[in-house]
Protein backbone atom coordinates (compact mmCIF):
# COMPACT_ATOMS: atom_id res chain seq x y z
CA UNK A 1 0.00 0.00 0.00
CA UNK A 2 0.85 3.62 -0.54
CA UNK A 3 3.16 5.00 2.64
CA UNK A 4 2.27 7.67 4.33
CA UNK A 5 3.56 10.60 5.94
CA UNK A 6 3.40 11.44 9.98
CA UNK A 7 0.92 12.83 11.89
CA UNK A 8 1.25 14.55 15.58
CA UNK A 9 -1.67 14.37 17.33
CA UNK A 10 -2.65 16.67 20.35
CA UNK A 11 -5.89 16.48 22.62
CA UNK A 12 -7.46 18.20 25.75
CA UNK A 13 -9.41 16.25 28.51
CA UNK A 14 -11.46 19.74 29.49
CA UNK A 15 -11.73 23.36 27.68
CA UNK A 16 -9.29 24.55 30.26
CA UNK A 17 -6.36 22.05 29.66
CA UNK A 18 -4.01 22.98 27.47
CA UNK A 19 -3.74 20.57 23.98
CA UNK A 20 -0.77 18.12 24.98
CA UNK A 21 0.87 15.83 22.44
CA UNK A 22 -0.55 12.25 22.62
CA UNK A 23 0.83 10.80 20.18
CA UNK A 24 1.62 10.12 16.40
CA UNK A 25 -0.35 8.25 13.38
CA UNK A 26 1.01 7.79 10.10
CA UNK A 27 -1.53 8.20 7.11
CA UNK A 28 -2.24 8.79 3.48
CA UNK A 29 -4.45 11.52 3.71
CA UNK A 30 -5.84 14.14 6.31
CA UNK A 31 -9.07 11.78 6.82
CA UNK A 32 -6.85 8.85 7.67
CA UNK A 33 -5.26 10.88 9.87
CA UNK A 34 -8.71 11.87 11.60
CA UNK A 35 -9.34 8.46 11.88
CA UNK A 36 -6.64 7.17 12.83
CA UNK A 37 -6.06 9.59 15.78
CA UNK A 38 -9.30 9.32 16.84
CA UNK A 39 -9.16 4.96 16.67
CA UNK A 40 -5.94 5.27 18.36
CA UNK A 41 -6.24 7.06 21.28
CA UNK A 42 -9.88 6.77 22.33
CA UNK A 43 -8.69 5.85 25.78
CA UNK A 44 -9.83 9.00 27.36
CA UNK A 45 -13.01 11.23 26.73
CA UNK A 46 -11.27 13.97 25.00
CA UNK A 47 -13.00 17.66 24.46
CA UNK A 48 -10.92 18.47 21.35
CA UNK A 49 -7.88 16.44 19.24
CA UNK A 50 -6.03 18.13 16.34
CA UNK A 51 -3.73 16.54 13.97
CA UNK A 52 -1.08 18.33 12.71
CA UNK A 53 1.19 17.07 9.69
CA UNK A 54 4.62 16.69 11.00
CA UNK A 55 6.13 18.62 7.58
CA UNK A 56 4.25 21.66 9.34
CA UNK A 57 6.01 21.57 12.24
CA UNK A 58 8.40 24.42 12.58
CA UNK A 59 12.11 23.80 14.41
CA UNK A 60 12.80 26.22 16.78
CA UNK A 61 15.47 24.00 18.32
CA UNK A 62 16.71 20.87 16.09
CA UNK A 63 16.66 17.62 17.77
CA UNK A 64 20.11 16.70 18.00
CA UNK A 65 20.84 13.33 15.86
CA UNK A 66 21.98 10.35 17.73
CA UNK A 67 24.23 9.51 14.64
CA UNK A 68 25.62 11.78 12.51
CA UNK A 69 26.02 10.42 8.96
CA UNK A 70 29.51 11.44 8.52
CA UNK A 71 30.18 9.10 11.06
CA UNK A 72 28.00 6.46 9.63
CA UNK A 73 29.92 6.58 6.92
CA UNK A 74 33.41 5.80 8.46
CA UNK B 1 -40.28 16.28 15.72
CA UNK B 2 -43.45 17.79 16.92
CA UNK B 3 -43.53 18.59 20.70
CA UNK B 4 -46.50 15.37 20.93
CA UNK B 5 -44.71 13.03 19.11
CA UNK B 6 -41.23 13.60 21.73
CA UNK B 7 -43.41 11.92 24.05
CA UNK B 8 -43.50 8.66 23.73
CA UNK B 9 -41.97 7.50 27.30
CA UNK B 10 -42.39 4.14 26.67
CA UNK B 11 -43.49 0.77 24.99
CA UNK B 12 -47.08 0.99 26.78
CA UNK B 13 -47.89 4.13 25.13
CA UNK B 14 -47.48 2.04 21.79
CA UNK B 15 -49.93 0.02 19.83
CA UNK B 16 -49.32 -3.90 19.34
CA UNK B 17 -48.39 -3.73 16.00
CA UNK B 18 -45.89 -1.14 16.33
CA UNK B 19 -44.30 -3.00 19.57
CA UNK B 20 -44.22 -5.98 17.27
CA UNK B 21 -42.55 -3.15 14.22
CA UNK B 22 -40.38 -1.90 16.90
CA UNK B 23 -38.78 -5.18 18.56
CA UNK B 24 -38.24 -6.51 14.58
CA UNK B 25 -36.32 -3.38 13.72
CA UNK B 26 -34.66 -3.72 17.05
CA UNK B 27 -33.64 -7.15 16.66
CA UNK B 28 -32.42 -6.33 12.83
CA UNK B 29 -30.15 -3.53 14.39
CA UNK B 30 -28.67 -5.02 16.96
CA UNK B 31 -27.91 -8.61 15.50
CA UNK B 32 -26.65 -6.97 12.02
CA UNK B 33 -24.31 -4.47 14.92
CA UNK B 34 -23.36 -7.97 16.87
CA UNK B 35 -22.27 -9.42 13.42
CA UNK B 36 -20.28 -5.85 12.34
CA UNK B 37 -18.46 -6.07 15.29
CA UNK B 38 -17.59 -9.59 14.39
CA UNK B 39 -16.40 -9.18 11.21
CA UNK B 40 -14.49 -5.73 11.90
CA UNK B 41 -12.68 -7.68 14.78
CA UNK B 42 -11.84 -10.46 12.42
CA UNK B 43 -9.48 -7.99 10.89
CA UNK B 44 -7.70 -6.55 13.75
CA UNK B 45 -4.48 -8.09 12.24
CA UNK B 46 -4.83 -8.49 9.03
CA UNK B 47 -5.57 -4.54 7.44
CA UNK B 48 -3.11 -3.26 5.02
CA UNK B 49 -1.52 -0.91 7.58
CA UNK B 50 -1.11 -0.84 11.29
CA UNK B 51 -3.47 2.21 11.97
CA UNK B 52 -6.09 0.41 9.74
CA UNK B 53 -5.69 -2.48 12.29
CA UNK B 54 -6.41 -0.47 15.22
CA UNK B 55 -9.23 1.32 13.33
CA UNK B 56 -10.90 -2.23 13.14
CA UNK B 57 -10.53 -3.01 16.31
CA UNK B 58 -11.96 -0.08 17.70
CA UNK B 59 -14.82 0.02 15.11
CA UNK B 60 -15.30 -3.67 16.08
CA UNK B 61 -15.56 -2.56 20.35
CA UNK B 62 -18.18 0.16 19.38
CA UNK B 63 -20.71 -1.94 17.43
CA UNK B 64 -20.94 -4.91 19.65
CA UNK B 65 -21.07 -2.04 22.25
CA UNK B 66 -23.81 -0.77 20.38
CA UNK B 67 -25.63 -3.83 19.92
CA UNK B 68 -25.35 -4.26 23.72
CA UNK B 69 -27.23 -0.62 23.93
CA UNK B 70 -30.19 -2.05 21.36
CA UNK B 71 -30.78 -5.05 22.51
CA UNK B 72 -31.44 -3.47 26.65
CA UNK B 73 -34.31 -1.51 24.42
CA UNK B 74 -35.14 -4.91 23.15
CA UNK B 75 -35.77 -6.89 26.67
CA UNK B 76 -37.46 -4.13 28.21
CA UNK B 77 -40.25 -4.83 25.35
CA UNK B 78 -43.12 -7.69 26.40
CA UNK B 79 -42.81 -8.94 22.89
CA UNK B 80 -38.85 -9.73 23.09
CA UNK B 81 -39.22 -12.10 19.45
CA UNK B 82 -35.37 -14.13 20.91
CA UNK B 83 -36.44 -17.25 21.76
CA UNK B 84 -34.08 -20.66 23.10
CA UNK B 85 -33.85 -21.19 18.85
CA UNK B 86 -31.70 -18.31 18.43
CA UNK B 87 -28.96 -20.67 20.47
CA UNK B 88 -29.66 -23.68 17.66
CA UNK B 89 -30.97 -22.01 14.65
CA UNK B 90 -28.94 -19.96 12.60
CA UNK B 91 -32.24 -18.97 11.10
CA UNK B 92 -33.57 -17.10 14.24
CA UNK B 93 -30.89 -14.52 13.38
CA UNK B 94 -31.59 -11.28 11.88
CA UNK B 95 -28.70 -9.84 10.62
CA UNK B 96 -27.83 -8.42 6.77
CA UNK B 97 -26.60 -10.81 4.24
CA UNK B 98 -23.68 -9.43 3.50
CA UNK B 99 -22.42 -10.48 7.05
CA UNK B 100 -22.92 -13.99 6.57
CA UNK B 101 -19.50 -15.11 6.18
CA UNK B 102 -16.00 -13.29 7.09
CA UNK B 103 -14.64 -10.53 4.95
CA UNK B 104 -12.66 -12.46 2.45
CA UNK B 105 -10.43 -9.61 1.98
CA UNK B 106 -10.09 -6.15 2.40
CA UNK B 107 -12.99 -4.63 0.35
CA UNK B 108 -15.10 -6.27 1.73
CA UNK B 109 -14.85 -4.91 4.94
CA UNK B 110 -14.90 -1.31 3.53
CA UNK B 111 -17.81 -2.05 1.33
CA UNK B 112 -19.52 -2.98 4.79
CA UNK B 113 -18.21 -0.14 6.95
CA UNK B 114 -19.22 2.43 4.28
CA UNK B 115 -22.54 0.67 3.28
CA UNK B 116 -23.71 -1.60 5.99
CA UNK B 117 -22.53 0.35 9.24
CA UNK B 118 -23.53 3.52 7.60
CA UNK B 119 -27.44 1.87 7.07
CA UNK B 120 -27.34 1.50 10.56
CA UNK B 121 -26.42 4.75 11.44
CA UNK B 122 -28.77 6.64 8.95
CA UNK B 123 -31.65 3.79 10.86
CA UNK B 124 -30.00 5.45 14.65
CA UNK B 125 -30.38 8.68 13.32
CA UNK B 126 -34.05 8.58 12.54
CA UNK B 127 -34.88 7.32 15.80
CA UNK B 128 -32.75 9.72 17.44
CA UNK B 129 -34.77 12.14 15.39
CA UNK B 130 -38.05 10.14 16.35
CA UNK B 131 -40.06 10.42 19.54
CA UNK B 132 -39.29 7.24 21.35
CA UNK B 133 -37.54 8.08 24.45
CA UNK B 134 -35.78 4.47 25.75
CA UNK B 135 -33.82 4.92 22.14
CA UNK B 136 -33.19 8.52 22.12
CA UNK B 137 -31.83 9.13 25.71
CA UNK B 138 -29.43 6.57 24.79
CA UNK B 139 -28.48 7.21 21.32
CA UNK B 140 -26.51 10.86 21.74
CA UNK B 141 -23.48 8.75 22.90
CA UNK B 142 -23.98 5.93 20.34
CA UNK B 143 -24.06 8.07 17.56
CA UNK B 144 -21.18 10.03 18.52
CA UNK B 145 -18.99 6.62 18.71
CA UNK B 146 -20.17 6.46 15.01
CA UNK B 147 -19.24 9.38 13.31
CA UNK B 148 -15.91 8.54 12.18
CA UNK B 149 -16.61 5.11 10.82
CA UNK B 150 -17.84 6.54 7.98
CA UNK B 151 -14.97 8.65 7.39
CA UNK B 152 -12.68 5.42 7.65
CA UNK B 153 -15.33 4.04 4.62
CA UNK B 154 -15.32 6.83 2.52
CA UNK B 155 -11.78 7.58 2.66
CA UNK B 156 -10.82 3.94 1.90
CA UNK B 157 -13.12 3.40 -1.06
CA UNK B 158 -11.48 6.66 -2.36
CA UNK B 159 -8.30 5.00 -1.61
CA UNK B 160 -8.80 1.30 -3.61
CA UNK B 161 -11.09 3.02 -6.40
CA UNK B 162 -7.60 5.52 -7.16
CA UNK B 163 -5.80 1.67 -7.07
CA UNK B 164 -4.92 -0.56 -9.57
CA UNK B 165 -7.35 -1.65 -11.94
CA UNK B 166 -7.72 -4.81 -10.47
CA UNK B 167 -8.55 -3.64 -7.22
CA UNK B 168 -10.63 -0.95 -8.25
CA UNK B 169 -12.72 -3.48 -10.27
CA UNK B 170 -12.69 -5.87 -7.25
CA UNK B 171 -14.14 -3.13 -4.87
CA UNK B 172 -16.93 -2.71 -7.71
CA UNK B 173 -17.73 -5.73 -7.69
CA UNK B 174 -18.18 -6.25 -3.77
CA UNK B 175 -19.64 -2.92 -3.45
CA UNK B 176 -22.73 -4.18 -6.43
CA UNK B 177 -23.35 -7.01 -3.81
CA UNK B 178 -23.63 -4.59 -0.57
CA UNK B 179 -25.49 -2.42 -2.39
CA UNK B 180 -28.31 -5.10 -2.87
CA UNK B 181 -28.38 -6.44 0.46
CA UNK B 182 -28.69 -2.50 2.02
CA UNK B 183 -31.24 -1.43 -0.58
CA UNK B 184 -33.41 -5.35 0.61
CA UNK B 185 -33.11 -3.51 4.08
CA UNK B 186 -36.04 -1.18 3.72
CA UNK B 187 -38.34 -3.67 2.14
CA UNK B 188 -41.70 -3.90 -0.09
CA UNK B 189 -43.98 -1.00 -0.44
CA UNK B 190 -46.04 -2.25 2.09
CA UNK B 191 -45.33 -4.87 4.77
CA UNK B 192 -41.88 -2.81 5.34
CA UNK B 193 -42.20 -2.68 9.35
CA UNK B 194 -40.61 1.51 8.51
CA UNK B 195 -43.99 2.91 7.62
CA UNK B 196 -45.51 1.42 10.17
CA UNK B 197 -42.80 3.33 13.05
CA UNK B 198 -42.84 6.45 11.53
CA UNK B 199 -46.47 6.55 11.80
CA UNK B 200 -46.23 5.83 15.26
CA UNK B 201 -43.57 8.64 15.80
CA UNK B 202 -41.02 6.20 16.55
CA UNK B 203 -38.17 6.76 13.67
CA UNK B 204 -38.77 10.43 12.07
CA UNK B 205 -38.33 8.39 8.57
CA UNK B 206 -40.86 6.11 6.53
CA UNK B 207 -39.46 3.38 4.24
CA UNK B 208 -38.92 6.21 1.21
CA UNK B 209 -37.72 8.87 3.57
CA UNK B 210 -35.00 6.41 5.27
CA UNK B 211 -34.02 5.21 1.89
CA UNK B 212 -33.96 8.83 0.21
CA UNK B 213 -31.99 9.92 3.28
CA UNK B 214 -29.51 6.91 3.33
CA UNK B 215 -28.83 7.51 -0.05
CA UNK B 216 -27.98 10.72 0.80
CA UNK B 217 -25.67 9.83 2.79
CA UNK B 218 -23.18 7.32 1.04
CA UNK B 219 -23.19 8.72 -2.47
CA UNK B 220 -20.66 11.57 -1.94
CA UNK B 221 -18.32 8.62 -0.76
CA UNK B 222 -18.44 8.08 -4.65
CA UNK B 223 -18.09 11.54 -6.41
CA UNK B 224 -15.21 11.65 -8.70
CA UNK B 225 -13.71 7.84 -8.44
CA UNK B 226 -13.76 5.10 -10.25
CA UNK B 227 -16.27 2.67 -8.97
CA UNK B 228 -20.15 3.43 -8.19
CA UNK B 229 -23.40 2.66 -6.37
CA UNK B 230 -25.58 1.12 -9.20
CA UNK B 231 -28.78 2.25 -9.93
CA UNK B 232 -32.06 0.21 -10.95
CA UNK B 233 -31.33 -2.48 -8.58
CA UNK B 234 -34.08 -4.95 -9.00
CA UNK B 235 -34.84 -7.00 -5.61
CA UNK B 236 -37.08 -10.29 -5.89
CA UNK B 237 -39.35 -9.23 -2.65
CA UNK B 238 -40.87 -12.97 -2.52
CA UNK B 239 -38.47 -13.99 0.24
CA UNK B 240 -37.87 -10.95 2.07
CA UNK B 241 -38.57 -11.18 5.56
CA UNK B 242 -39.92 -8.53 7.69
CA UNK B 243 -37.97 -9.54 10.94
CA UNK B 244 -34.32 -10.13 9.65
CA UNK B 245 -35.37 -6.99 7.01
CA UNK B 246 -33.23 -9.71 4.52
CA UNK B 247 -33.72 -12.03 1.90
CA UNK B 248 -32.98 -15.61 3.07
CA UNK B 249 -31.83 -16.66 6.04
CA UNK B 250 -28.47 -16.55 7.71
CA UNK B 251 -25.81 -18.84 6.67
CA UNK B 252 -22.88 -18.60 9.50
CA UNK B 253 -20.01 -20.81 9.89
CA UNK B 254 -20.16 -23.64 12.24
CA UNK B 255 -17.52 -21.23 14.80
CA UNK B 256 -19.01 -17.79 13.97
CA UNK B 257 -22.53 -19.36 15.41
CA UNK B 258 -20.53 -21.55 18.22
CA UNK B 259 -19.00 -17.40 18.73
CA UNK B 260 -22.36 -15.40 18.66
CA UNK B 261 -24.07 -17.47 20.82
CA UNK B 262 -21.64 -18.50 23.06
CA UNK B 263 -21.96 -22.15 22.84
CA UNK B 264 -18.27 -22.41 22.72
CA UNK B 265 -17.60 -20.96 26.39
CA UNK B 266 -21.24 -22.54 27.28
CA UNK B 267 -19.62 -25.55 27.02
CA UNK B 268 -16.75 -25.04 29.44
CA UNK B 269 -19.54 -24.30 31.74
CA UNK B 270 -17.94 -20.54 32.78
CA UNK B 271 -21.33 -19.50 31.81
CA UNK B 272 -24.95 -19.79 31.60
Amino acid sequence: MATGQLYEVFARKAREEPLAHVGTVNATSDDFARVYARTTYDEENWVEMVVVPRPALIAVIELEPLVRAEELAS
Amino acid sequence: MSPTAAQIAGHEALGDATRRALADWLMAMSDTKHLLGLRYAEWCTGAPELEADIAASAMAQFELGHARVLRGVLGDLPEDPRGPTRDTDPAAWCSIASLDTPFADWTELVAANALVDTLLTVNLHSAMDGAYRPLTQRLRKVLAEEEYHGVHGAAWIGRLAGGPDATAARLQEVLDEVWADCLAWFGPETGNGLDELRAAGVLADDAAGLRDRYVAAVSPMFEGIAVQLRAGVEIEWSGWHPASRRCGVPAFGERCFAMITGAGTRALGVRD
